[in-house]
């Protein structure tokens, strides 16, 4: 089976925010509501300030607490490994943005950050709660992509429309190789300082598993159990110091 | 078997015309306004608070809706027959506070009717809400039938006694399962635990008692003395220390819950000094504390508008706790970085009032159309 | 937006709703369409399913770098934007901004068509009345007014200010042979000094190349970065960011990277080291940095040259016989260290950047021995009056560790392979042209005037001012191109004063502060729908150029701006009109251009005009020249082999007037005496780079800085409701930028983070929202600009704080560059 996976490498991102503009491209995302953000943290006093980003999208679970509150499954897991909404089925009971850790779930009726609401703008009708003049050709209610209809939640998708139509057996999808670039994820194709890698956990071949072998790759919150198919990679050097993953050691069967 | 006619002496009549003036003006203006601008008419967002007031007066109700059955189980399933004083008001009760309850949380919600079906037919069984929803309807529809069948004088028949039993193990059932779905959340710290639904029954069971006085003396008025016998000594002797007893056990757990979360540091939990800085928390506590001293003290424990306001005040209390608990939960904001600075803002929006006005409006009209209607001050005979 | 509300023609509705859609009908019978508003906002049609997706080569315009993109456009609507991965500055790759372009073109409130004024007072708060013209009309308008001036001799009175100029014909059209047919000094006038004209005039007077540089960033492992702000906003931008992850993430040995600026940014946050310093001090530092690399000997001796004896002889405050030194690539090394090197040492510059003396000598000491080595600088060094020689110092510091045209080092841009033009504008000059009385008028900005700024390439903020005070005469006529400095220029208010007195055309497609103030609009295309070459902007030395194609029908009613140009110089009397005919069209141009390629097909196998089309970009490599351990070589086609001999290096590479890189500098020598008349400064100090403190404008008790951010898109991100939340990232503006102020000040004035502030200057006061932070120091405020327009759109009218209403036109008196970061504010509570 494919597991679709994306690794970050904290060592080269730059916090541009690339990832988040063309997210909001390809998913015409509302302004300030980006299926992925670049996250600014300030630590410490002047001249010796820190200033920190860490880039996060949707962590695409192995064990998606989002999915396992909803009480529709309308959140699912598709076979690829990608958390997905059927958008036919949400309730919005928002459960699952209660539920997800990493807050990357977003309700379609909300206030506007941006006022005049371009929703109000572009306005939309039946099944699209908005209609900008940009928007993409995709749409598919039934896995979350494309525009929202009012009162469902939405989150990323890894750009399912794109990586659906991947080449079947494909161990990394590397916009580098033009072949295969139109299946990539709009925020790791984008990625100018190529900090981001996306490919298939379950390919042994995979260039993301090798990295998140030799950088020590790190998921966010681990011991949620969640179990985040997003690797971050920091610090570099195998076996090096490194943030551990959990407090346990756990063996596969 | 003969039931007792009792006219009721309360202030009904005008706690029916508020109560559904109050319920048709706050649907209107919810209405009004989710129909004009949506969702977006709320306060909450995906950056912040998810689950706003609406769901707090839900939670409030639901819990409540579990102790009114708790609170008329005594008679009919755990043999205290002095509660059958009560025992028709309470499941009548119970099933006007879940109905009002589940109409909140229905205007809550981005799609309510879908969810009659949606639910259903995908069978989603390891999640708490399912099975919330799956015992609150059970719960619902034995309640209904539990009253019919007091209605028509069959108090505990073995047909009846079963229903009363299996209806309160679904209300049992149905909060512990709403306490899961926060206490399950263990990315949400401030909610984080297995003793959660433990906490909802117990503030099911404060609630419960709190309202079984408020509306018995509703119904009655409040001059003790001119209450049937029956009904004065359950106010005076069982049901005032069940509400006592409750209350202070709920005060203890209110204080050790506030003490752990400014004891600790683990993340999530800082959001406990937001809360006891605020002024809703300060009147739980104070109204506690009051309806104690009420309730413990002989002279005034027996006086009907006492027990009131002690009732009333920890009813506001619960409600409080429950804001802060649902609320708190959600303030730490969950990795948005620099776009939301310390903790996150929140106010509930007059929509999100309305709501939650529906839903309180809805559950006091249901109360007094049923003590109009169905004679809700009824017991057996015997 | 009232103002700007006018009707429009059943024609240009119908034409508008071809292109978005279906149109509410509604419209039609209210009879209130407006410029502005309505047809943008009426239903677009829902997307077919299985469309078909076409990709258009194009080049991005939210910056200069020009990356290659490819647009996506299925049934008639353009969605996405992504890097064109066959283009050497993208590589597949975008910035932030590189991905707004679909906003750009669907901007609600763009304009719908030409449109004349019909209320004759003008200002700020006064509605233009605006009225659906053809351009036909709008053609002849302007070309009437034209040749009305030019029989009345005063042709000169017309002015064509534009802003981003990406060389000479990367408007779509070569606009500098408009001034010389027509016969105006002010046609063209750039906006580099408002730009970043400090860093080419300290290059100009150091190596004699009046130009940006190119940089070979790969291969350096070291990078000192003063000023030029690299992961937020420094060019080319997308492939700095591309650079970025190779140096930091995949090379061997990793290169290290100190950055100095005056708050905590991106760059700062993820570079070895950060120092921040007081603003307009960072020539202090690299005069340090210089000293502490002679007194250790860590100069590059192949390139710099040596003592004669071998013997390291800098000593700190000892002064040497320049007799005793072997220059080898460099001029007046010895007279620079006893006139001022010799005193600045680290300790020194401590006290004036307030830095600490430790981390200036550290860094002193990895830049001296770690090569190759670049030390590279922009806007936050030299937007000061003392900004050329801050540039110059920094500069100073490539020469001393050999870097320039050094493998991994940095040089110049070569450029394109150029077909001819359609016409050549020297056959078309009549006796007007070559000899009329416009000859002997200075340019309105008296740039190159010895009363205004001799040595500057441009003075666009002048102009204003100058008009106002009739020196060197008032201006009759004034168009603008991508120039907006009613709201961008220092010292914006006099620019209302001056358009209200002048005829002005804007040819923005956006609803601008200009168009405010305009007599005609003529509004051009955006981007994503026009014809247009563009020749790379300094990259890595290597010609390159990229095409715009359309990848949309336009819109609306609108015109390249070229093709307006072609239109209007078309319509002017004489030979002037017969050239614009023969130029015919922007598309035209371009395919003329391509010609070139047939001779010098790119190293993509571009060679004509399909197949740069098709690729979107011609490129030929290498770069022809390297300097390998002090010696000069020259391609020969196979590698870097032919020597150069000394004339050549000055005729091709260090076009000084030594054809050395000059401490000592021959260009500023030649102009000494005005120099010295115009700043008070010593004659034998002012042809060093030496420490000179910044004349601090605004006369408050705390800098003031505004720098760009990574989501400025030339100006258009103020009215993107997408953009404007990305904003100002690191202090969390997430509805407008934010003032960052130290707590220490925030204390001070009690002020709380969250609150709105009164920021004030000598100038006027503006307003912001404060955030309390670590992330600047506690002399500075820091607010980014892009915001606090009075027009521009419904989403940037009004959003955020005009920063350039509070900053003085001061300039520096060589480069003529205006000194943004060089303002003194106080701030309080509002």
């Amino acid at each position: 089976m494919t597991k679709w996976a994306m690794v970050i490498d904290l060592d080269k991102c730059t916090g541009c925010q690339a990832c988040s503009t063309a997210c909001q491209m390809e998913n015409n995302r509302l302004p300030g509501e980006n299926y992925q953000d670049v996250l600014y943290y300030t630590e410490g006093t002047f001249p010796n300030t820190q200033l920190k980003w860490f880039p996060r999208p949707c962590m695409q679970c192995e064990e998606p607490s989002c999915m396992h509150v909803c009480p529709t499954k309308a959140t699912f897991k598709s076979e690829d490994g990608v958390v997905l909404i059927d958008w036919n089925k949400c309730i919005g009971c928002k459960y699952c943005m209660i539920a997800c850790p990493y807050g990357v779930r977003f309700y379609t009726d909300e206030k506007a950050l941006i006022e005049p609401n371009i929703k109000q703008v572009f306005k939309g009708s039946g099944d699209l709660s908005w209609n900008p003049p940009y928007k993409g050709p995709q749409q598919d209610a039934t896995r979350g992509v494309g525009i929202q209809p009012n009162g469902v939640v939405s989150k990323c998708t890894f750009c399912y429309h794109k990586i659906s139509m991947a080449p079947k057996g494909v161990a990394d999808l590397d916009e580098s190789i033009p072949e295969l670039k139109e299946f990539v994820p709009a925020c790791v194709r984008t990625c100018a300082p190529k900090a981001r890698y996306f490919g298939d956990l379950d390919n042994p071949n995979s260039y993301v598993n090798k990295l998140i072998q030799d950088k020590s790759g790190v998921r966010l919150l681990d011991h949620t159990g969640n179990k985040p198919q997003v690797y971050y990679l920091s610090g570099g050097g195998a076996g090096g110091s490194t943030v551990p993953s959990g407090r346990q050691t756990v063996n596969k069967a | 078997m003969a039931t007792t006619q009792m006219q009721a002496q309360g202030p009904m009549g005008t706690l029916m015309l508020t109560s559904l003036g109050g319920f048709v003006v706050t649907l209107g203006v919810a209405l009004a306004m989710l129909m004009s601008g949506g969702h977006a008419s709320f306060n909450t967002s995906s950056d912040g608070v998810n689950w706003g007031l609406p769901v707090v007066a839900y939670v409030f109700l639901s819990m409540t809706s579990t102790g009114l059955a708790l609170v008329a189980a005594l008679a009919t399933t755990f043999g205290q027959k002095e509660y059958y004083a009560i025992t028709k008001r309470c499941t009548w009760l119970s099933i006007a506070t879940l109905v009002g309850g589940f109409t909140s949380l229905a205007l809550e919600m981005g799609h309510p009717f879908r969810m009659l079906w949606a639910i259903p037919m995908n069978m989603q069984i390891v999640s708490p809400l399912f099975w919330m929803g799956v015992f609150y309807l059970i719960a619902l529809v034995l309640l209904v039938l539990k009253f019919q069948k007091m209605n028509a004088g069959d108090w505990d028949s073995p047909g009846s006694r079963m229903i009363g039993n299996l209806s309160v193990v679904a209300e049992i059932l149905a909060l512990g399962m709403l306490g899961a779905a926060f206490g399950m959340m263990a990315m949400r710290p401030a909610w984080y635990g297995s003793t959660v639904p433990l906490s909802f029954l117990l503030g099911g069971v404060t609630a419960g008692a709190a309202f079984a006085v408020l509306a018995t003396h509703l119904a009655h008025g409040t001059d003790q003395d001119g209450m049937p016998e029956k009904v004065r000594s359950l106010l005076q002797g069982g049901l005032a220390k069940l509400f006592t007893g409750a209350t202070a056990l709920y005060l203890a757990y209110i204080g050790f819950h506030t003490l752990s979360g400014l004891w600790t540091n683990a993340d999530g939990l800082q959001v406990m000094d937001r809360i006891v800085a605020t002024p809703w928390f300060w009147v739980g506590i104070i109204g506690l504390v009051v309806a104690l001293f009420i309730m413990l003290s002989p002279a005034q424990r027996s006086n009907g508008a006492m027990q009131s306001v002690a009732s009333l005040l920890v009813l506001v209390a619960v409600f409080a706790g429950r804001y802060d608990y649902i609320i708190g939960g959600q303030l730490v904001p969950m990795f948005k970085g620099t776009w939301v600075q310390g903790l996150v803002d929140y106010a509930p929006s007059l929509t999100e009032w309305m709501v939650t006005g529906v839903g309180i409006f809805l559950t006091l009209a249901l109360f007094a159309l049923g003590e109009r209607a169905l004679n809700l001050g009824a017991s057996p005979k015997k | 937006m009232k103002i700007l509300d006018a009707k429009i023609s059943r024609r240009r509705f119908l034409q508008a709703t071809g292109a978005t859609g279906a149109a509410g009908a509604a419209g039609i019978g209210a009879g209130k369409l407006a410029g502005f508003n309505a047809l943008s906002e009426a239903k677009a049609a829902a997307p077919a399913s299985a469309g078909n997706t076409v990709v258009t080569k194009s080049i991005c315009a939210q910056c200069p770098a020009r990356c290659g993109i490819d647009v996506y456009t299925t049934d008639g609507r353009v969605h996405a934007i992504y890097g064109n991965d066959g283009h050497p500055i993208a590589n597949g790759k975008l910035c932030p901004k590189g991905h707004l372009g679909t906003y750009i073109l669907y901007d609600p409130d763009r304009f719908k068509g030409p449109m004349k004024r019909t209320n004759s007072a003008k200002g700020r708060d006064q509605d233009p009345k605006f009225v659906p013209i053809s351009w036909d009309e709008a053609f002849k308008t302007v070309a009437d007014r034209l040749n009305a001036l030019r029989d009345k001799g005063e042709s000169h009175r017309f002015a064509l200010l534009f802003g981003r100029g990406w060389g000479a014909s990367d408007v779509g059209v070569n606009i500098v042979p408009f001034g010389g047919l027509y016969g105006s000094p002010n046609v063209p006038i750039g906006h580099s000094s408002m730009c970043s004209d400090g860093s080419v005039l300290a290059k100009q007077c150091t190596d004699g190349n009046a130009s940006y540089s190119s940089y070979d960033y790969r291969n350096a492992n070291y990078l000192l970065i003063f000023g030029a702000n690299f992961l937020e906003s420094f060019r080319p931008y997308n492939n700095n960011l591309q650079v970025w992850g190779h140096i930091r993430g995949e090379k061997s040995p990793k290169t290290r990277v100190t950055y100095v600026d005056v708050h905590m940014n991106q760059t700062a946050a993820a570079s070895d080291r950060a120092l921040l310093l007081k603003p307009g001090t960072d020539g202090a530092l690299a005069l340090a940095i210089a000293h502490v690399m002679l007194t250790e000997g860590l100069w590059d001796r192949n390139f710099v040259g040596d003592f004669k004896d071998g013997v390291n002889q800098f000593k700190s405050g000892q002064s040497l016989d320049p007799a005793s030194f072997n220059e080898k690539w460099v001029k007046g090394l010895i007279e620079w260290w006893n006139i001022e090197l010799k005193d600045r040492t680290p300790k020194w510059a401590a006290g004036v950047t307030t830095l600490n003396e430790r981390d200036i000598l550290a860094t002193a000491r990895e830049f001296g021995t770690t090569r190759p080595a670049i030390a590279l600088f922009e806007r936050g060094a030299h937007t000061h009056s003392n900004g050329v020689l801050n540039g110059m110092a920094i500069h100073s510091l490539n020469a001393l560790v050999g870097s320039l045209f050094a493998e991994g080092g940095l040089a110049y841009q070569m450029g394109p392979a150029y077909g001819a033009p359609p016409a050549k504008d020297g056959d078309y000059q009549d006796d007007y042209a070559k000899n009329g009385p416009w000859k002997s008028q200075p340019r309105i900005d008296l740039k190159g005037h010895p009363d205004g700024y001799l040595m500057a390439k441009n003075m666009m903020q002048e102009i204003a001012k100058n008009h106002l005070a009739g020196k060197p005469y008032k201006l009759d006529t004034v168009m603008f191109y991508m120039t907006n400095p009613v709201f961008s220029s220092p010292g914006a208010k006099d620019w209302e004063e001056f358009l209200k007195q002048v005829f002005v055309i804007d040819t923005s497609p956006f609803p601008g502060e200009t168009a405010v103030m305009a007599d005609l609009v003529l509004p051009d295309n955006t981007y994503l729908e026009r014809w247009q070459d563009a020749p790379t902007y300094p990259f890595q030395g290597w010609p390159l150029a990229q095409i715009r194609v359309p990848a949309i029908k336009p819109l609306y009613d609108t015109k390249t701006f070229a093709d307006v140009l072609i239109g209007i110089g078309g319509r002017i009397k004489g030979p002037t009109g017969e050239y614009y005919k023969k130029l015919e069209s922007a598309e035209n141009i371009v395919r003329h251009l391509a010609k070139g390629f047939e001779a010098n097909p790119g190293d993509n196998g571009v060679k004509d005009f399909d197949s740069w089309v098709k690729a979107g970009v011609w490129y030929k490599k290498p770069y022809h020249w390297r300097q390998v351990r002090g010696e000069f070589f020259e391609w020969d086609g196979k590698g870097w082999n032919k020597k150069m001999t000394e004339a050549e290096v000055k005729d091709k590479l260090l076009k000084t007037p030594s054809g050395k890189f000059e401490f000592k500098s021959g260009y500023l020598e030649k102009n000494a005496d005005w120099v010295a008349s115009k700043t008070g400064r010593d004659k034998a100090k002012l042809v060093f780079p030496y420490w000179e403190e910044p004349k601090y404008t605004g006369g408050g008790d705390l800098h003031f800085v505004t720098p760009k951010t990574s989501m400025h898109a030339e100006g258009r991100s103020a009215n993107i409701p997408n953009a404007i939340p990305l904003q100002h990232p690191t202090a969390g503006g997430r509805k407008q930028a934010l003032a960052e102020i130290h707590p220490s000040v925030a204390k001070a004035k009690g002020i709380r983070d969250g609150d709105r502030i009164r920021i004030k200057s000598a100038l006027g006061e503006i307003y912001a929202v404060a955030r309390v932070t670590e992330l600047t120091r506690p002399d500075t405020v820091v607010l980014p600009f892009e915001f606090g327009h009075w027009a521009w759109g419904r989403w940037a009218k009004d959003r955020g704080s005009h920063v350039d209403a509070v900053i003085a036109n001061q300039s520096d008196r060589i480069s003529g560059m205006a000194s943004y970061y060089t303002g003194k504010v106080s701030v309080e509570k509002a």
